[in-house]
């Protein structure tokens, strides 16, 4: 079963996309604070990250960068939520090496389910 | 008006050219009217000093005592040494010499008051002086200054005549006011290419300010301009940097707000959609869904409700000068009337707000509406993050001229390194957004913005486990004792 890590600080967002996931019969872990998330990716690399941008303590981009220094995390795919519809926030996303994917809110669930089929059906033939 | 007549260059060269013009043409015109007046009257006195020469050498003369050839030779001296025409008569009015200009005037004939005016007066004894400019306009005119010869003993023998013309006085005088035009015209010429010059590094520097203006105008606000050349203009440039830089500031403010305010409407709209969509996704497997989602739907679409309204509340605070339309708000009605707003969601929460009014006549000049929003959003604030069973204090009192409202609560805290930003927008202290509080994070900046409007200023005290003070001073009214 494949681990998924929701990193999202809106509650009830974050709980509304679990429960999708774990529907569609997937592992996963919410986490709704940057700091917490890096943490737990520094013991454990999931499957694949979803990954807001506005986060306390540390923000996504933050996030990210962590993760381009960690040489375990380097096969992760992050895909990337975010509230903020700007062009230099998509290139910034873009640039980031484990970049798999952006989602502007409010977003179709339906699409980031199939979206997140599509990669874990990719990283399994791999 | 031309457009080149408003120009700088075209404004000072006409004002200073009428200014040096005018004057000097006075000044020309006085300068002939004394010139001429001088000549004539010097010029009065020397033919007059002449005819007195010729009139003492005419004596001997006239009396027989030397011949009569004499006279002519005295006269064509004079005329040969000072250019000036002569006639001497005798008694009898006969003309005995002279170097005549009329042909009607000869040595023998008498003397008329047409060719010679003044002469015949002479006779009688009368020094006089005339001008004259003949019989037609061919003759110049000239002065005539007749003087009588007189024996030793003072009977009159005859008369003098001595005339010049006044022509070579008129163009001696025409030659200096030549002189001065010309020297008045190299002045001019002169005082107008230094004006040119003058403008022209007058008009540089503001002509590069309006280029750079124009620049900015167009959005470039990071366009700097250089200031060059008068100090006041350099000042002009300085101030337009300064207001560039402030309006790029502002600028950026507000892209900033635009997309916070983007975001803040996102998050809730997302939160709805993905419920909603679980809900038809889900809802018939799963009927438990139902009760969790439904509520959460309203409860995020409130929100973006008041939100909605705050942001308007806050753009018509900040765009409106409402000093205006101050009254005389009682702070004991405000109180109540918040109170009363808040005593459903005070009894929903579990929480007491208490009020405690030094007097019942407290009073601030302000909008009554924004003093009940400012009191409002502070103590529904309390009510949203505190614990069942918390205290919520609201106090009113004066110190000096300034009235002090206060909302005390004893819940948890906020934690020091979030007071700094706890009135900027979208602020919020549970970073971890739990929506069902339903705070917009607009809440305190409407109030802070409500307080600047209103003269007064807030501080917020707080420690964590012991509760928040927000204190607030206002100008107060002038009470009646």
């Amino acid at each position: 079963m494949a681990k998924i890590m929701v990193v999202e600080d809106d509650e009830q967002l974050n709980e509304v996309l679990c429960y999708n996931l774990q529907k569609a019969g997937y592992q996963v872990t919410p986490i709704v604070d940057g700091e917490v998330a890096v943490k737990e990716l520094a013991q454990d690399a999931p499957d694949l990250l979803l990954l807001d941008i506005m986060l306390p303590s540390r923000s996504g981009w933050e996030v990210c960068e962590f993760i381009s220094q960690q040489t375990h995390l380097s096969d992760l795919p992050v895909v990337i939520f975010t509230a903020k519809s700007s062009r230099e926030d998509f290139d910034r996303a873009r640039a980031f090496p484990n970049f798999s994917g952006y989602f502007v809110k409010p977003y179709a669930t339906g699409d980031v389910m199939r979206h997140v089929a599509k990669l874990l059906e990719r990283s399994a033939e791999t | 008006m031309p457009q080149f007549m408003k120009s700088i260059r075209f404004r000072l060269l006409s004002v200073t050219l009428l200014a040096v013009m005018g004057p000097l043409a006075v000044f020309s015109r006085l300068l002939n009217d004394q010139l001429w007046g001088f000549y004539v009257s010097r010029l009065d006195l020397e033919l007059e000093a002449m005819g007195y020469v010729i009139s003492e050498d005419s004596v001997p003369i006239l009396l027989g005592e030397e011949p009569r050839e004499e006279l002519a030779a005295v006269v064509e001296r004079w005329d040969r040494l000072m250019g000036v025409r002569i006639i001497v008569a005798d008694a009898d009015g006969t003309i005995q010499a002279g170097t005549i200009g009329f042909a009607s005037l000869k040595v023998g004939t008498e003397i008329d008051d047409t060719f010679t005016p003044g002469l015949r007066a002479a006779l009688r004894g009368s020094r006089n002086s005339t001008t004259w400019r003949g019989p037609d306009q061919d003759y110049e005119e000239t002065m005539y200054v007749n003087v009588p010869i007189l024996s030793e003993d003072g009977e009159v023998l005859g008369a003098v005549r001595v005339s010049y013309s006044l022509g070579q006085v008129k163009s001696g005088i025409t030659n200096i006011r030549h002189n001065l035009w010309l020297g008045f015209g190299v002045y001019v010429v002169l005082l107008t290419l230094i004006i040119v010059l003058l403008a022209t590094s007058l008009a540089r520097p503001v002509e590069s300010l309006r280029k750079d203006a124009q620049i900015i105008s167009g959005g470039v606000l990071d366009h700097r301009i250089e200031p060059y050349g008068p100090s006041e203009i350099k000042e002009l440039g300085d101030t337009l940097n300064q207001m560039t830089e402030r309006l790029a500031g502002l600028e950026g403010q507000r892209r900033r707000y635009v997309s916070d305010v983007s975001h803040e409407l996102r998050s809730p709209l997302a939160a709805i959609r993905s419920m909603t969509e679980t809900l038809i996704e889900h809802g018939d497997d799963d009927p438990e869904l139902k009760h969790r989602y439904l509520p959460r739907i309203v409860s995020q679409t409130d929100r973006l409700a008041r939100l909605a309204t705050q942001l308007l509340d806050l753009a018509q605070i900040e765009g409106d000068d409402t000093t205006q339309q101050f009254e005389k708000v009682c702070l004991r009605g405000v109180v109540d009337e918040v109170l009363q707003t808040t005593e459903r969601a005070a009894g929903e929460a579990g929480v007491t707000v208490t009020t405690e009014l030094e007097s019942s006549s407290l009073a601030v000049p302000g909008s009554r509406d924004q003093i009940v929003q400012m009191l409002l959003n502070l103590v529904e604030n309390a009510i949203r993050y505190t614990p069942e069973g918390s205290l919520v204090a609201v106090a009113g009192s004066r110190e000096k001229d300034r009235v002090v409202l206060s909302v005390r609560d004893n819940g948890p805290g906020i934690e020091e390194k979030s007071l700094p930003f706890l009135f900027e927008r979208f602020y919020r202290v549970d970073q971890a957004r739990t929506p069902n509080r339903g705070g917009t994070g607009l809440g305190l900046s409407i109030v802070q913005r409500i307080v600047q409007a209103h003269g007064g200023s807030i501080t917020v005290e707080s420690e964590l486990g012991e509760g928040t003070l927000f204190r607030i001073e206002l100008p107060g009214c002038v009470e009646k004792e």
